[in-house]
């Protein structure tokens, strides 16, 4: 039993290690964009003015100068996916961190003291999460104006309730492990059992919740985008650069599609990853007590 | 938590609790909708209209009472069943109520073959991941389970699209039924449904041929999720001491695994579908515009694209609305099934 | 196990150290940016309103104006209701823009631009008392000798001026199977009734992606319910197949200068042919039918209808009510076969205001009565009308099928143009597509016969390269629809006409017609299109056709622009 539980923990931490690796490229290749990409992001360049290529504007497919071939306007695909990276993680850094900044304090707040408080919080979060997501990003988006900045915020309302209910539930059942009664007992203070024992044991879960909800943020950016209703051009963003090319797919050209995309699905695998495996770490540790 | 032994009591307290709930997530939308800045009645002239026009317009609306007064009487009208009129200029003058009686179906029956697809797909992924687990098929169950849930459903629906419908003609392109013949009629609004009870298999044909990538789409895209959770589900299942004890006395682990693990495994999953709902409305949003689909997602953004403040309110009411009964349906679901599931 | 607990410990610290790292990292670039030159916005609608061509079009524009080296574009953009909000109360300060005429008259591309009323109601708040008498003069005289002079001097003077600047005109477009005649991109009235089809000559599926708001008209207001409409609907006079030319509808014949219209253009008379027609329920059409049609369409006054076109444009008022006679709707029926409208004030177009859907008559009598309270539902049996085809099958947002009238009234109406009797098809199903690619696929999977509004330009493109082997014809026509930019010129900067004028030095047409519609529109060098009479390509002879960037860098430093000037605004009422 043992050798398989060790095999079992070691596969999730290499899912675990390449998800971690595939946020950490994705990170660097945002910060170094401006240094790395070949070309100037926004066209349209010169290559503009050449003869167009009447089914797509100036694009032409994948070259040696070209990597990723370029888009309708003239402008380089490969400079727009790597400046696409400041955009998306931008977006999914400012919703999540913001989502958890607000949800995982009230999550432990409401869980610890319970009663009426619990109970009316509850009912708002439940009212927000019963709310279709995508269009709720839309609604605040319209709001506040359209820049990345503010469609993170934007997202950032979806993932309150997931983080207050997370840690809420984490809190209703850790409040209830003896060691919890045992600091009670010493005459701890609330405060002071709250933020030590329990925040520290339900933190343990967070990481899980934020790689998966950090997916989920990238994919409503690009589905908004997708719709019209997000990052506007021309800042370079994988939904945005989709849902203009998903015009000349019909026509054979599928390289202004195909690696905005790509590169959507690689982020979200490794986040997806990253939690998986991190769940698989966390869990059977709380299930079976501290090790 | 101690436990409340009556269903009945339970499901009721969940409803009656919807209802605030309701009226929170209302309140808030009509706040929203009024802060972001844009009018409908402009969005309806788009300045072909002398400004005098639009002026009178809103005053006879009752679009230049205070917030407040507005407020009061949306609510109040609500109450009496009266969800208002559409502002909009797709369905400026016809009742909210109507509009959305139309679309609805159409977003129903593409929930529920999705979810026929997602579920079918997702659990014997997740059953045959589970029975031969850390083996290939297990690792590539796992894959599968967490990216599929990841990839973009309105880029998937177009390379199906493109695939079956464009290059290999297997399917139809989009919507919901041909041009011709004429679409069955209405009893519930489902075609498949409708066609059935007309007793017109060659209509039935028709619709179940429109619904396939629509369905197969949003379905892959949620399988996954289903995926995850059955194998989980198994797993602990086949670990669970009740079934260690059903081991040692000797019985096949072939026959524990059809009579113990498979059922108990599937029974959360039940709580996994109001959870799915959510998601799936959603992805319907960009299924929808990706197939022509004429349902309640399209509905949505279209009246947002107007601000068409009545029909963007109901739409919004009655979603969640679905979303709080089918949660509240599967909860008192999985309490008839497993008692110890009950609040 | 504490070698476990010591990687995930790791693990998890690891994460967030990252998640910091991330974070500022990616806050101080965006913080740290270089400052920016003198900074415009320039907005334009961001959900597919003018199509999905409109951010790469406004993305074009950006770009020529920064090539002047002194100008930094930012580009803004909104849903259509806030977009519509912000230029009907003068918040946006420079924005793209487009007009689709109501009548066919050079008018409608003066006076709601160039008049003060017309101009507030666009968001250029533009107003000058001698246009404005240029306008009035103009709208209310039929020789075309004065019009042309006054057409003149008003382009003239709006090239000097420049609160807009016309970009280009669309070209309509059609994509069709072969063995289908009888198409024509009529500039103002789309028909099905001259088309036949060789393949299939009782039917014909078309597709599209416009939507039915109403088939009420004295509500619809859009360009799809509108075109329905005509087919349904038979007005007073009607448009020839190919040319703008009026041809007696239901009237008898069209009224001119001394032959029913008075000198004064403010009385106009219709004769109602004898017989006298009908509706395709039997009902007949008098002149008491014509004038509470015409009343009704205005009183109902329904939100976001055309009625103001009748009442304001045509001049004819707003009510019954006698209180205040200014007001006072005023048309007498002398006897059943004759119509006479009596206007507050001389309007030389009332013509062709009689052949726009809105003045369509409905029926006032009998079973088939329609609303006088409010709209009449767009439902199978409720939309009655007078004209070649009946509606025989709504599903609405979806499909609506058409079938041939069998008591239409005047299946010879068209005779002097070549069509002995319409309408030809007996059955045309109109299908409603969501998006430009899905109307493309179902075209080229042959699911559908004619594809009307509206592909992509590069759909187009590859459309026309593969015709023949697809079997199918793609054909263009002129359209009055016009694209332009909209100065505030009451917001600084842009109430600076040295800045307007740089800008039209500045600004390349033939980027965007190459480059974003594969030349399937056409520039256009003033606000009335060439398809109209009096259009006279004022910009072209003032600014030139192609951009000069010389005579724009010299207007900017007039204006006093050096490059390291900063200057940000967005919208006027932050």
């Amino acid at each position: 039993m043992l050798p398989m539980l060790e095999k079992r923990r070691t596969l999730a931490g290499v899912m675990s290690w390449i998800g971690l690796g595939i946020l950490v490229a994705f990170i660097l290749i945002a910060v170094l964009a401006p240094i790395i990409a070949p070309y100037p992001a926004v066209g349209p360049n010169s290559q503009f003015l050449t003869p167009p290529n009447p089914l797509c504007g100036a694009c032409a497919p994948p070259s040696f100068s070209h990597w990723m071939g370029t888009d309708n306007l003239g402008q380089d695909v490969l400079t727009r996916v790597l400046w696409g990276a400041q955009t998306s993680l931008e977006v999914m850094a400012i919703g999540v961190i913001l989502a958890l900044a607000v949800g995982f304090p009230v999550g432990l707040y409401s869980g610890y003291v319970g009663g009426s408080i619990d109970k009316t919080i509850l009912l708002v979060m439940d009212s927000v999460y019963a709310f279709p997501g995508l269009l709720l990003a839309a609604l605040v988006a319209a709001m506040l104006g359209k820049g990345p900045f503010n469609i993170g915020i934007a997202i950032t309302v979806i993932y309150i309730p997931l983080y207050y209910r997370v840690t809420r539930n984490q809190t209703l059942s850790v409040r209830e492990e003896t060691y919890v009664e045992a600091a009670r007992s010493l005459g701890a203070r609330p405060w002071t059992i709250m933020w030590l024992y329990i925040g520290y044991n339900v933190l343990i879960t967070i990481p899980v919740i934020f790689a998966l909800s950090a997916a989920d943020a990238i994919l409503t950016a690009a589905g908004l985008s997708y719709l019209g209703l997000g990052i506007q051009l021309p800042t370079p963003d994988w939904g945005l650069d989709l849902s203009v090319a998903q015009q000349f797919l019909t026509d054979g050209v599928w390289w202004t599609s195909f690696f905005p995309g790509l590169m959507i699905i690689l982020l979200t695998v490794g986040l997806s990853f990253l939690g998986e495996g991190l769940n698989d770490l966390i869990n059977p540790l709380l299930k079976k007590g501290r090790a | 938590m101690p436990r409340r032994g009556s269903l009945l009591a339970y499901g009721l307290t969940r409803l009656i609790l919807a209802l605030p709930m309701l009226l929170i997530l209302l309140t808030v939308v009509f706040a929203v909708l009024r802060i972001i800045p844009g009018d409908p009645i402009y969005a309806l002239y788009g300045g072909r209209a002398p400004l005098s026009v639009i002026m009178a317009l809103r005053h006879q609306l009752g679009l230049d009472k205070p917030y407040w007064q507005q407020y009061v009487t949306y609510i109040v009208q609500i109450f009496t069943g009266n969800f208002g009129i559409s502002l909009g200029a797709h369905y400026g003058g016809q009742s909210v109520i109507t509009v959305i009686v139309q679309k609805l179906p159409a977003t129903i029956e593409l929930s529920i073959g999705s979810m026929i697809v997602a579920s079918t797909i997702g659990i014997s992924v997740g059953l045959i991941s589970g029975i031969n687990r850390d083996k290939v098929v297990d690792v590539v169950g796992r894959l599968y389970g967490t990216t599929i849930f990841v990839i973009p459903v309105f880029w998937l629906g177009l390379m199906l699209q493109l695939l079956f419908a464009v290059d290999l003609r297997w399917l139809p392109v989009n919507s919901r039924f041909d041009i011709s013949p004429s679409p069955p009629a209405t009893i519930t609004g489902l075609y498949t449904i409708d066609s059935l009870l007309a007793g017109r298999l060659d209509l039935f044909v028709i619709a179940i041929r429109h619904l396939a990538l629509p369905c197969l789409t949003l379905g892959l895209v949620l399988s996954g999720f289903f995926a995850k959770t059955v194998r989980a589900n198994l797993l602990r299942t086949i670990n669970a001491d009740y079934v260690e004890a059903a081991r040692a006395r000797g019985i096949k682990e072939r026959t524990i695994i059809s009579r113990y693990a498979f059922k108990n495994a599937l029974i959360p999953v039940i709580t996994v579908l109001g959870l799915e709902f959510a998601i799936l409305f959603a992805g319907a949003v960009l299924t929808e515009t990706t197939f022509n689909w004429d349902g309640m997602g399209r509905l949505l953004i279209d009246s947002i694209e107007v601000q068409d403040y009545p029909l963007i309110q109901g739409t919004i009411i009655i979603f969640s609305f679905i979303i709080v009964l089918i949660s509240i349906l599967v909860d008192i679901l999985s309490g008839v099934i497993d008692p110890r599931v009950r609040y | 196990m504490p070698s476990l607990w010591q990687r995930q410990k790791k693990l998890i610290i690891a994460i967030v150290v990252i998640a910091i790292l991330a974070v500022g990292a990616v806050s101080a670039a965006l913080l740290l940016r270089p400052p920016s030159q003198f900074t415009i916005p320039l907005w334009y609608n961001s959900d597919g309103h003018y199509g999905d061509t409109e951010p790469t079009v406004a993305q074009v524009i950006a770009s020529a104006i920064e090539k002047t080296g002194k100008i930094n574009v930012q580009l803004k953009s909104e849903p259509w209701a806030q977009y519509t909000t912000d230029f009907g109360n003068g918040n946006l300060p420079f924005f793209l823009l487009g007009w689709y005429p109501d009548y066919f008259d050079a008018d409608d591309y003066a006076s709601p631009f160039l008049g003060t009323a017309g101009a507030a109601s666009l968001g250029s708040e533009y107003s000058n008392s001698t246009m404005d008498n240029w306008l009035a003069w103009e709208a209310g005289n039929s020789s075309s000798t004065v019009r042309s002079q006054l057409f003149t001097q008003i382009q003239t003077q709006l090239a000097s001026d420049v609160p807009y600047i016309p970009l280009f005109e669309g070209k309509a477009n059609i994509v069709y199977k072969n063995g289908i005649n009888g198409v024509f991109l009529h500039p103002v009235a789309f028909r099905y009734f001259f088309m036949s089809n060789t393949n299939n000559p009782n039917t014909l599926n078309v597709g599209t992606t416009d939507r039915i708001k109403s088939l009420d008209p004295a509500y619809a207001y859009d360009y799809f319910s509108i075109e329905i409409i005509n087919q349904i609907f038979d007005t007073l006079l009607v448009y020839s197949p190919t040319n703008t030319t009026l041809l007696p509808g239901l009237a008898a014949t069209v009224p001119s200068i001394g032959n029913g219209v008075s000198s004064d253009l403010k009385t106009w008379t219709y004769t109602l042919r004898t017989p006298l027609p009908t509706f395709s329920d039997g009902n007949v059409i008098n002149s008491t039918v014509v004038k509470k049609s015409i009343i009704r369409a205005i009183t109902l006054n329904l939100p976001g209808s055309a009625a103001f076109l009748l009442s304001q444009v045509g001049e004819l008022g707003n009510t019954t009510s006698t209180a205040n006679p200014k007001f006072t709707i005023n048309i007498d029926t002398p006897d059943p076969n004759t119509i006479v409208f009596h206007l507050h004030q001389p309007v030389g177009f009332f013509n062709q205001l009689m052949a726009f859907s809105v003045s369509a008559p409905v029926p006032i009598y009998g079973p088939n009565a329609y609303n006088m309270t409010g709209a009449q539902p767009t439902q199978l049996n409720k939309v009655v009308g007078s004209g070649p085809y009946k509606l025989t099958a709504y599903t609405q947002d979806q499909s609506l099928t058409l079938t041939k009238n069998p008591s239409y009234y005047g299946p010879a109406i068209y005779g002097t143009s070549g069509f002995a009797s319409v309408p030809i098809i007996g059955t045309v199903n109109v299908k409603s597509e969501s998006t430009a690619t899905q109307l493309k696929n179902d075209i080229v999977a042959g699911a559908i016969d004619m594809a009307y509004r509206t592909l992509n330009p590069q759909d187009i493109t590859s459309l026309q390269i593969q015709a023949s082997s697809l079997g199918l014809k793609v054909d263009f026509g002129a359209s009055p629809q016009i694209r332009y930019l909209v100065f505030n010129v009451k917001t600084a900067p842009f109430n600076n006409v040295l800045l307007r004028r740089a800008i039209a030095y500045a600004v390349d047409r033939s980027l965007i017609i190459n480059n974003v519609f594969n030349s399937q529109v056409d520039p256009l060098w003033t606000m009335i299109p060439t398809v109209m009479n009096y259009s006279i390509p004022v910009f072209q002879l003032i600014y030139g056709s192609v951009p000069n960037l010389t005579q724009a860098g010299n207007l900017l430093s007039q204006y006093g622009l050096s490059i390291f000037q900063t200057l940000d605004i967005s919208k006027n009422h932050l």
